[in-house]
């Protein structure tokens, strides 16, 4: 998975200039970043959520925005994402959520989709609440529901943004465990979006840290803790002295996402 | 309840309510109430009649127009559905006719004679529109026909001063024969008055008799009694009057005296009987006139001309009946000068300083304002209008010419024929139609006799039919 | 100056991109409608949603025009003397006009509302995003069942608002008028012919179309949080009826 000279631009306000990224088969990335950085934009341009101004996104070599749209579907399918909220849809009950992709993409039977539902909510620790409703579950459940829905067709590329931002300790220690769980029965490759340092040196094989439109460091998490770049050593830290003026915060992905998919 | 249920129950209920629909709107009837019977109609006009009017038996609603077509031969075709208890027999016509105030167009059937055979499902029947307005003017345009015919040959037969002669020769005829029924009317005036007076006082007797009687009673009621003894004597008196009575109604009878052979002749009888189908017809083709009167378009003006030499004013009020295109009826009724004649005689006695008188008569005319009244019936030919009838109260015809859309229009009268001493009474003029409404007119007056010619000028209002409409119907019209 | 030309240009510029986004969606809907999967489940289920829970608002408004209606046009036909086509001109509105519109009209603010609303919601927690990450063509998945449903079950809520509107009128002449019960039925379907329904239901399916791609559209593009959801349900609102009165002139003209 390749991302090439990826620009984007929201109105005056340039959020990727020329980014670069390669990902390769079954490493796990992780990026860190302050908030309204452009993370999230970087992963929605990575599943074809956004479409970059210029620059290529490939995918196993085919670039997302020179196909089909019927092919970029096939192209989408090789992913599972998991959103901030959870992003379940809350028109249907928690298997049903889970289901969906398994009953739009595949011919499988009722009784197998029963078997894969069930299976996939064991893997998040989360087994037997099939029938509740999205509205009854805790934002740590929700989360582990969409990573469950994200991970029912078993995707070979997983993209997580922010998955334990607003979540307890606990929680948070659950979801990360969740994570290599699945990391480890699914051997996907996967980008995860946090600057939450427990998911860092929980999930990451190599590090990045997003600023001025770039990727400006990449290394793995020892080298990254240890760095003496200021910029890395203020996200670690915490220091809001060493790090950069901040910007004027972007506008939230969510609102600028309808014009990728028209 | 589940959401297959919910649709189900949905779209039970739609269908149903859309059955019903359909079902009214198409006027579908099932069982008992289905209409297996049909007849065509024809018809000479069905202006008015629409799909789906009524059709009606002496009011009563059996079935409605299924479509009306036009037929290769101008004519219309209507296809009534009809009730199957109706039985419609040889003989049954069909009319087009109007119910309401807005004229609610409905095909009016007459069965036909029951001991008739029955006609069979889809029979044609013919259609009449009703003796209307259409065929009174078609009739009177005959007539005009036959007027205009006799109006050339005329023309042709009084060109030049020959004809001049001739022609003053008719009209001393016409003016003699009026003069001698004048003179019929006079002479039989005393008799009618003699009657008219006696009648009168018949009844003003009566009166003061009655008037007498209530008197009597008032005065005497003890009296009363003995009046009504006096009674049986009144009523012998009137029995023998009546035994009279009885003896001049049977001489009637038996065909004696003038008046019992005139209503026991059998032509006199059969005559009146005539006179009175005759009267009824005509009621019956007003009635029909009356119900076609909102076809005739109806113009109203009034003008007024002033004659320069003579100083006077005259007045017109004008009413042209326009039934259709290119022909009008015209009622005129003018308020002139002069219009009437009167002779005078003058005496006055003079004394002579000898003591000695002398009378002296002189005769004069008076002219007095009078209102007259025209009546023509006119034709107009593209840009010529002719107009012949009474003028003025008196015979004449009218010749006009139109231009530029009738802005401008010259035209002639002659009339009054019969004038002592005087030519017949031509009237040249144009007339310039400032505005559809306004119009002024100017011209020569009486141009054959230099005694009256002058010139006049006027000017009119004109109200088209539209306009009185317009007018007409931003009127309220109270409940 | 410039202030002044740059709103107006703004304003332009936004009421075209508005245009732009309906035919692009609109297309985007027709493709979805031949293209597989379809999904009829979720079109009941819209039937349902928009049809038969509008079912009991649509009756109530169709039974007060008609009565309104009747009520009106004794007054004006009073005074020429023309009570007895009362039932004529309350049939023939309710079906070629008013039937449509006031159906067109509370569909827009019962299921063109909740649409904008839903789609909305969905947009700004990202449901729309995963649909789009599921490999699920969200305008199909979303638009193409409500707009089905809605175009197929708007003329049949017609239906039904023609005929209680007719019963509207009715009870009125007849309970509070004293009209004569036949006279009156008849008068009132003596007059129609089915051009006058079928234009009707023409419509209300046209109608059913715009409210329904409008609600979708506007659900869809709403952009803020909860706010923005807000603004997406009036917009709804005010959009579709818009465009049913204003579709309505048209087609009347090209249905007359």
């Amino acid at each position: 998975m390749k991302l090439t000279k990826v620009t984007k631009s929201f109105g005056t306000k340039t959020v990727l200039s020329g980014l670069d990224l390669t990902v390769t088969r079954g490493e796990s990335l992780v990026l860190v970043g302050q908030s309204g950085i452009g993370k999230s934009v970087l992963l929605k341009h990575v599943i074809g959520l956004l479409k970059p101004d210029s620059g290529t996104v490939e995918i196993d070599g085919e670039d997302l925005w020179k196909v089909s749209a019927k092919d970029r579907d096939r192209l989408r399918r090789k992913f599972g994402m998991s959103f901030q909220e959870g992003a379940l849809f809350d028109s249907m009950s928690v298997g049903e959520n889970i289901a969906f992709p398994l009953t739009r993409h595949t011919k499988k039977s009722k009784k197998e989709i029963a078997d894969r539902v069930a299976e996939c909510l064991e893997l998040v620790r989360l087994p037997g609440i099939e029938e509740k409703r999205p509205s009854e579950l805790s934002g740590g459940m929700r989360r582990r529901v969409g990573f469950a829905r994200a991970i029912a067709l078993q995707p070979e590329i997983l993209l997580f943004d922010e998955p334990t931002t607003g979540l307890d300790p606990i929680t948070t220690d659950v979801v990360v465990k969740v994570i290599e769980e699945m990391r480890a029965r699914l051997k996907p490759s996967a980008i995860t979006i946090t600057h939450d340092l427990k998911v860092v040196f929980g999930v990451a094989d190599r590090v990045g840290l997003l600023s001025g439109g770039k990727i400006l460091v990449d290394m793995t998490p020892k080298e990254f803790e240890q760095s003496k770049d200021p910029r890395v050593a203020a996200f670690v830290t915490g220091d809001s002295e060493l790090a950069p003026p901040e910007t004027e915060p972007e506008r939230r992905p969510a609102a600028a996402s309808a014009e990728a998919h028209p | 309840m589940t959401t297959t249920a919910k649709i189900g129950a949905f779209f039970v209920v739609v269908l149903l309510a859309l059955g019903v629909l359909i079902l009214k709107i198409e006027d579908i009837h099932f069982g008992k109430k289905a209409r297996t019977n049909s007849a065509d109609a024809h018809f000479k006009d069905v202006a008015g009649l629409d799909d789906k009017s009524a059709v009606r038996i002496a009011g009563v609603r059996v079935g409605k127009v299924d479509g009306i077509s036009l037929r290769p031969d101008g004519t219309a075709l209507a296809h009534l559905a009809l009730d199957p208890s109706v039985e419609l027999h040889q003989g049954a016509i069909a009319q087009v006719r109007s119910l309401g105030m807005l004229g609610d167009k409905y095909v009016e059937l007459s069965a036909g004679d029951p001991a008739a055979p029955r006609l069979p499902n889809g029979a044609l029947l013919e259609g009449s529109s009703g003796t209307g307005f259409d065929d009174i003017t078609k009739l009177a345009a005959d007539i005009g026909k036959d007027l205009k015919e006799v109006s050339s040959a005329m023309a042709g037969s009084f060109g030049g001063p020959k004809g001049e002669d001739k022609l003053n020769r008719i009209v001393d005829n016409l003016g003699r024969l009026a003069e001698s029924l004048r003179d019929l009317a006079d002479a039989n005036r005393g008799n009618v008055d003699a009657m008219l007076a006696n009648l009168r006082a018949l009844s003003a007797q009566l009166l003061e008799t009655v008037a007498r009687v209530d008197r009597m009673l008032d005065e005497n009621r003890a009296g009363v009694k003995s009046t009504v003894s006096n009674m049986d004597d009144v009523t012998a008196k009137l029995k023998t009057t009546a035994d009279s009575l009885n003896s001049i109604t049977g001489k009637i009878d038996t065909g004696q005296g003038t008046i019992g052979k005139l209503l026991n002749d059998d032509e006199t009888h059969k005559n009146i009987n005539d006179a009175l189908k005759s009267v009824k017809e005509g009621v019956e083709q007003l009635s029909g006139t009356l119900g076609r009167i909102n076809r005739l378009q109806l113009d109203i003006g009034f003008r007024t001309e002033f004659a320069s030499r003579l100083r006077n004013e005259k007045y017109y009020f004008t009413l042209d009946a326009i039934p259709r295109e290119g022909k009008f009826y015209r009622l005129e009724i003018g308020a002139l000068p002069n219009g009437k004649r009167e002779d005078i005689l003058e005496s006055s006695t003079v004394t002579f300083p000898d003591g000695s008188q002398q009378t002296i008569a002189t005769t004069g005319q008076r002219y007095l304002d009078q209102f007259v009244l025209s009546l023509q019936l006119g034709y107009k030919l593209k840009n010529t209008i002719l107009r012949a009838g009474i003028i003025e109260s008196r015979g004449g015809a009218a010749i006009e010419q139109t231009f530029k859309a009738d802005t401008f229009r010259v035209g002639g009268e002659i009339w009054d024929f019969t004038r002592p001493d005087l030519n017949g009474h031509l009237k040249l003029y144009t007339r310039w139609n400032a505005s559809p409404n306004l119009y002024v007119t100017g011209g020569v007056d009486d141009l054959l006799n230099p005694g009256l010619r002058s010139p006049f000028l006027g000017a009119g209002i004109r109200w088209k039919d539209e306009d009185l409409k317009a007018l007409f119907g931003s009127i309220p019209i109270p409940k | 100056m410039n202030k002044f030309f740059e709103f107006f240009g703004r304003g332009l510029l936004n009421v075209m991109e508005g245009v732009g986004r309906f035919f692009v969606l609109l297309g985007l809907t027709m493709r979805g409608v031949v293209t597989p999967p379809f999904s009829p489940v979720a079109t009941a289920r819209q039937v349902v949603r928009v049809g038969v829970d509008s079912v009991p608002v649509v009756l109530l408004t169709a039974l007060f025009t008609g009565g309104v209606l009747a009520l009106q046009t004794f007054k004006g036909f009073q005074r020429f003397h023309a009570e007895g086509y009362i039932g004529s001109v309350v049939a023939l509105s309710m079906l070629r006009e008013l039937g449509p519109v006031l159906t067109g009209l509370m569909v827009t603010g019962r299921a063109g509302s909740a649409m904008a609303a839903e789609l909305g919601s969905m947009r700004v927690t990202e449901q729309i995003d995963a649909l789009i990450s599921l490999a699920t063509d969200p305008v199909q998945y979303l638009f193409v069942p409500r707009v089905l449903a809605t175009i197929l079950v708007v003329p049949m809520l017609v239906v039904l608002a023609d005929a209680i509107g007719i019963l509207g009128g009715y009870l009125v002449a007849v309970g509070y008028l004293g009209a004569n019960p036949v006279i009156y039925m008849n008068n009132t379907f003596q007059y129609l012919s089915m051009e006058d329904m079928t234009s009707g239901l023409i419509k209300a399916a046209a109608f059913g179309f715009l409210l329904s791609l409008v609600g979708c559209q506007c659900g869809y593009d709403t952009k803020g949080g909860a706010e923005g959801v807000g603004l997406s349900t009036t917009k709804a609102v005010v959009m579709g009826s818009l465009s049913i009165l204003i579709a309505d002139f048209f087609l009347t003209k090209v249905l007359f």
